[in-house]
């Protein structure tokens, strides 16, 4: 077959060339149209005639986890320590075997091998209506079963706390708050702050649980972490609509080693008026 | 090896180093019309449509019909059901208000490890039943306040009856945490039209009260009958409470936190502490903003010289330009020479990246010298006039 001649390489290149400037006229056209606008066109017949539009907005309740993992691998307790523990906040404290405790600072020198953690989960409200928050627990949701070993009297073992993600700053917020979450439920304090809680009561101004950024022991039972199931402060505003959840262990030097990897399952719900 | 699998193997292990580094994200949506409150008409029937998106999980819709029998939910087909609320005149509901639920979660995966979380999302329905009798709720709201403030009460009665009630009016005692009562107030009389609210708001002078815990009690009083509601609140003062600190210091650098709580009903700007040990200040933390009655941690690294041993030391705790001295104790302590560390073979994740980094450059340079060795060859063709067929 023959190479093609200048000649035709040109007819071809006009004939796309007019299909290019026919196309953009008519797509201009059409523009127009929906602008009310005809345009190049000369004359048009129009109709007008009246009519009924019904919109409804229906109410969404939506709840995003954008991090549904915390994975802090396999490793050991150092033999100079009596415990370790680590955050998802890649926060690890080392507890000596002669008593002292250091945070942060030292590094994860009781903490062998193990996997650094630094995000938790971001729990996001991305629907259009207000929603409350709590969490369901299954699996292995006490320390005994996650981990085992013994503790000193009231040393945290599994622990749970919620950061708004304005201090928390997590990445994959849809908008990064710039103001406090769970900021919506009126007078009480109780809905002006995450607060995790297993009191439903809300005919007590003055109310327990644990407020933003404390840890307290992870329940198998569930917790509220804002609001409850009539009071829904986490506002759908894209500014102030997120929490980091942040998961805490404290990994005894005795805990037994199963070569089994423990797991549990938090349901995060979001809540709203049906 | 054609270039086509050598960037089919570069996508490969890009996918993978993806993976690895990427959070999974889970949604979940369920949309429908907002239909609560419901008002109860026995035999009516009210269908609402829901749509469940967000998700690529299998599902589990639950019910909880609360006292009422006649709500079902349809089958779940492409994710639409239908919520049919049906009350039944066979079965009587006391006046009131009631609840039920619908929700919709995530059916856990097979093989999730570690720290797993799923999502739920509910829709909680109130039903407002009322009754042909005169009856009423009460809300009683008292807020914590500041000492010295006037303490503001609202009581609000609404009615869960059809017949107008033509006298309602409250008397609110307020007491102290021993249960003795400090005052009382009268609310004035008030006509109460059918399924309405009245609102009643009261100061009363808290100006003699002391900062502590309290409860207010409310009766009310309509046509004969009365009912009584209570609530507690706090009266507290510009004050930072400690809950906790660092009580034991390594020699060396070290951590340092204190847990205070404000006992403030406004915010405290300007938080922060300063630490004395033996007359030497140690530390001063970073300053933060404490909400109303928020707890937060104020914490700071500090470098200890002192010879081991129990030392007193003075907290000062600075907020809105005022300080107080709390008095602590504090242990310092020698820390022994960390264990030398067993050298451990590298973990499972370290050995994977290893592999795939160094999988990933033998694929640059396979590509590299495939497209060389193309290159070399397309050269020589042009050398031999194109007839070279090797």
């Amino acid at each position: 077959m023959r190479d093609p001649s200048n000649k035709t390489i040109i007819a071809l290149l006009l004939v796309a060339l007019a299909i290019t400037i026919a196309g953009t006229i008519v797509s201009i056209n059409k523009v127009m149209e929906l602008r009310g606008s005809y345009g190049l066109l000369t004359s048009a017949a129009t109709s007008s005639s009246t009519g009924q539009t019904n919109l409804t907005i229906t109410a969404t309740t939506s709840i995003t986890n954008q991090n549904n993992t915390i994975n802090f691998g396999s490793g050991r307790v150092n033999a100079s320590c009596n415990f370790c523990a680590m955050d998802s906040n890649n926060t690890v404290t080392n507890l000596y075997a002669n008593g002292s405790n250091i945070t942060g600072l030292a590094g994860s020198q009781c903490c062998v091998s193990f996997t650094p953690v630094t995000d938790g989960f971001l729990i996001e409200n991305t629907g259009n209506v207000n929603i409350s928050v709590g969490y369901t627990c299954s699996g292995n949701c006490t320390h005994l079963l996650f981990i085992g070993g013994s503790r000193y009297p009231g040393m945290g073992g599994l622990e749970i706390r919620v950061v708004p993600n304005s201090i928390g700053v997590q990445v994959g917020d849809s908008l990064v708050d710039s103001l406090l979450s769970c900021q919506g439920g009126g007078t009480y304090y109780r809905d002006s702050s995450w607060n995790v809680t297993n009191d439903s009561s809300y005919s007590q101004s003055a109310f327990g649980g644990v407020r933003n950024s404390v840890y307290t022991s992870l329940s198998s039972l569930g917790h509220w972490l804002c609001g409850n199931n009539t009071h829904y402060p986490l506002e759908a505003t894209n500014t102030r609509d997120a929490a980091v959840v942040d998961i805490n262990i404290t990994i005894p030097a005795d805990a037994i080693g199963t070569g089994v990897q423990s797991s549990f399952t938090l349901t995060f719900n979001g809540t709203s008026a049906g | 090896m054609k270039p086509s699998h050598s960037f089919w193997h570069i996508f490969l292990v890009s996918s993978l180093f993806l993976v690895a580094i990427l959070p999974v994200v889970s949604a979940l949506e369920l949309s429908g019309t907002k239909l609560s409150p419901i008002i109860y008409r026995s035999g009516a029937t009210i269908t609402n449509h829901y749509t469940i998106s967000g998700t690529n999980a299998e599902v589990d819709v639950n019910l909880d019909p609360g006292p009422f029998q006649g709500i079902t939910v349809t089958e779940v087909v492409d994710n639409e059901f239908d919520l049919i609320i049906y009350f039944s005149p066979e079965q009587y509901i006391a006046p009131g208000s009631y609840s039920f639920g619908l929700s919709v979660k995530e059916k856990p995966a097979a093989g999730a490890g570690a720290i797993s979380s799923l999502v739920a999302v509910s829709k909680i329905f109130t039903v407002e039943v009322y009754s042909y009798d005169k009856e009423i709720d009460l809300s009683l709201d008292v807020p914590n306040i500041n000492a010295g403030s006037p303490l503001s009460l609202q009581l609000t009665v609404i009615s869960r009856g059809y017949p107008d009630i033509n006298s309602v009016f409250g008397e609110i005692t307020i007491l102290n945490a021993d249960a003795v009562p400090w005052g009382t107030i009268r609310t004035e009389e008030k006509f109460l039209p059918g399924l309405s609210a009245v609102t009643f708001t009261e100061v009363f002078d808290a100006s003699s009260l002391v900062v502590g815990n309290y409860a207010a009690a409310a009766t009310v009083f309509y046509d004969g009958q009365q009912e009584s509601a209570n609530t507690t609140f706090l009266i507290g003062n510009m004050d930072i409470l400690v809950r906790n600190y660092t009580s034991t210091l390594p020699r060396g650098f070290a951590d340092f936190n204190v847990v205070v709580v404000s006992n403030w009903g406004n915010v405290l700007r300007n938080v922060y502490a300063k630490l004395f040990i033996a007359g030497q200040e140690l530390l001063q933390t970073p300053s933060l903003d404490l909400l109303p009655w928020q707890e937060a941690q104020l914490q700071g690294i500090l470098k200890v010289d002192l010879v081991p041993g129990g030392y007193n030391g003075t907290l000062q705790l600075f907020f809105e330009g005022e300080h107080k001295d709390i008095p602590i104790i504090v242990t310092i302590i020698e820390l022994p020479a960390a264990a030398p560390e067993v050298q451990q073979p590298a973990s499972s994740t370290m050995v994977i990246s290893i592999i795939l980094i160094i999988l990933l450059l033998a694929v640059v340079v396979l590509v590299y010298f495939l497209f060389h060795r193309r290159h070399e060859k397309n050269k020589g063709r042009s050398r031999s006039g194109g007839n070279d067929d090797f």
